[in-house]
């Protein structure tokens, strides 16, 4: 999904409503440089899904802080 | 441990949350070990004696429904009467259980982390009594 | 999550999932006259007095016990009632997001189990990513809108309150999580996700979920007020002074996991739409914005902005990211040598147990100061001040 992802302006990037099936309208990430480089794509999953909800008003905002998905250090927990 | 089924482990979840899987030969072992997962991340159970006892009914459209429903009264007894718990007894009948917890009053030593409830993301519940039950479960905490 | 949405009042929907589990999740800034250099070196006793003040950690017993009159009233009065009984001030209100009360909630949908949760709860801290920090002003950046919130020079302690509607709050947002579930089925709402499990917005099953999550808002707001109380008391007696005298007013209070009924302009035209925060603050123009950095990192107060009414629904985000699992940390890092970590940088700690510690490592949280220059760089909240940590307190 974040191959889809357009820069529109320093800050502000757009995932357009047609990016994935069912779509209603447009998603808006807003980031910079170093925070777009480090959000993972289920976070971008996760803000369409969104975009896909009956009388959702465009545009569906990611935040800079929005966060998710996978990630490689999440093993077993271990108590002391 | 040799020898000891495993009754439960944390699984790779989404970052913000804990995943976990528990296992029971009959889903009402299931449901214990799917507790004590739950509760082992809210407190080091292992410092929690199990001397008090509160015994809670829980029900359920169907089998999933109930373990979800279960999940949530051990979070809520947490809160309501400020303990604790380390062992759980489950008696699965249809869509209906009883359960005895125990365990001890909340000391804040053996506090760990908040969980705010039991979510949908990817929760699992499959099995039989001949091959064993399994669940999957992620908490937002 | 760190998103927020709209939803027309007419065909839209409302959603406990696009809320959060803990309903009102917020902050609260506390400003003083107190200088670090005054504070550090009675930060221990500081922490510690605090530590016994301020119930926290999973399962603890709070000090207040609510007849169920007196909850229903919280759940109602919000604020209101905390002033009416001792704790706060009507300045306090005054300077908290929708006056801390929003007006409509109703405490008969909320279940008796959410009820019992919280009838001890009030007045307690919670455990997690919630926080009590006393900070020490790193950079004042607009002095002119800082000053307007009686914060002037660096070193100036100011005092963060990260909490929610604990477990009133949690149980909440789980029952209706579990009868939006069934509303989707009943209403035929296709859902990507069954944690998007929502109901339509002018339905029964909507509207007493709004109804409920106002009470629970409610809760949020008494419940940090309450603390706003006892924090101050705690100051005058380690300081030996009032806390007029140390000037500790409200700076702000704000939430960070809600949905508001706001009017916003949708395609030129004024309307208004269900506006959903979850893991996002509410940005007005000219309205202060709070950013509680995480354990051992920066925090900020941004002022909100008209940009943001024209790009996120007037909306900036919350905090930082988390950016390794609660496992990962742990595993990395050891609470004891969190401490460690925190003393060398200057920062006095309390927790309830050593790995709490290690679970909220900063290492863990994607670096604040970039999430800030993303919201400052899009004009949607513009940076105001600079804090740092130099004491924290965490369940």
């Amino acid at each position: 999904m974040k191959e889809k992802v357009k820069r529109i302006s320093d800050f502000e990037w757009l995932l357009p409503k047609g990016s994935r099936d069912k779509m209603r309208v447009d998603a808006k990430i807003i980031a910079n440089d170093a925070v777009f480089g480090a959000l993972e794509d289920d976070a971008i999953t996760q803000l369409t899904n969104v975009a896909c909800l009956p009388g959702v008003i465009e545009p569906v905002v990611g935040l800079p802080d929005m966060h998710w998905g996978l990630h490689s250090t999440g093993i077993r927990l271990s108590a002391p | 441990m040799s020898g000891e089924a495993m009754k439960y482990k944390f699984v790779k979840g989404p970052t913000s949350d804990v995943k976990f899987e528990a296992y029971g030969h009959s889903a009402s072992e299931l449901f214990e070990n799917a507790a004590l997962a739950l509760s082992s991340v809210m407190c080091s159970i292992r410092n929690v004696k199990p001397k008090d006892s509160i015994e809670v009914s829980v029900e359920g459209r169907d089998m999933q429904d109930l373990l979800f429903n279960w999940l949530g009264e051990v979070i809520a007894l947490v809160d309501i009467h400020s303990m604790f718990f380390s062992a759980f007894k489950v008696k699965i009948n249809g869509n209906k259980l009883k359960a005895t917890c125990y365990g001890e009053e909340a000391k804040p030593k053996n506090s760990l982390t908040v969980v705010k409830s039991v979510t949908y993301h990817d929760f699992r519940l499959e099995g039989d009594d001949k091959r064993g039950w399994k669940a999957a479960v992620v908490l937002d905490i | 999550m760190g998103a927020v949405s709209a939803f027309d009042a007419e065909n839209g929907i409302i959603s406990s999932g696009l809320c959060g589990f803990d309903i009102n999740c917020g902050v609260n800034a506390i400003r003083t006259n107190l200088t670090a250099a005054e504070v550090r070196p009675k930060m221990r006793q500081l922490v510690d007095a605090l530590f016994r003040a301020i119930p926290c950690g999973v399962g603890a017993r709070g000090k207040l016990k609510l007849t169920p009159d007196q909850l229903d009233e919280v759940l109602v009065k919000g604020m209101g009632w905390g002033v009416k009984n001792g704790y706060g001030v009507k300045e306090d209100i005054a300077r908290t997001e929708d006056n801390g009360c929003m007006e409509g909630a109703d405490p008969s949908k909320v279940s008796s189990l959410a009820k019992q949760r919280g009838r001890d709860q009030l007045g307690t801290l919670g455990a997690g990513n919630h926080f009590l920090e006393m900070q020490r002003v790193s950079d004042v950046i607009d002095p002119k809108f800082s000053g307007s919130l009686g914060i002037n020079r660096k070193d100036q302690v100011m005092i963060m309150l990260h909490c929610g509607s604990r477990g009133l709050g949690h149980q909440v947002a789980t029952d209706y999580l579990k009868s939006q579930e069934e509303a989707v089925r009943k209403y035929k709402i296709w859902i990507p996700d069954r944690q998007l499990a929502c109901a339509p917005a002018n339905s029964k099953e909507g509207q007493d979920f709004f109804a409920a999550m106002k009470a629970a808002t409610n809760y949020s707001f008494t419940n940090r007020l309450v603390m706003t109380q006892w924090i101050r008391e705690t100051f005058e007696q380690v300081f030996a002074r009032t806390w007029q005298e140390m000037d500790m007013h409200t700076v702000y209070a704000i939430c960070h996991n809600v949905i508001k009924f706001e009017e916003h302009k949708i395609g030129g035209e004024k309307k208004k739409v269900y506006v959903h925060r979850k893991g996002a603050t509410r940005s007005f123009p000219d309205i202060p914005v709070l950013i509680a950095g995480t354990m051992g990192t920066a925090s900020y107060i941004l002022r909100g902005t008209e940009a943001a009414m024209e790009k996120s629904f007037g909306s900036s985000c919350h905090g930082a990211g988390r950016a390794m699992s609660r496992e990962g940390a742990i595993r990395k890092f050891w609470g004891g040598r969190i401490k460690e970590e925190l003393l060398k940088k200057g920062i006095e700690s309390r927790a309830t147990n050593p790995q709490v510690l290690a679970e909220e490592a900063p290492h863990a949280y994607k670096d604040v100061e970039e999430v800030i220059n993303s919201v400052h760089g899009a004009g949607i909240s513009l940076k105001a001040v600079r804090m740092e940590p130099i004491g924290v307190l965490k369940g």
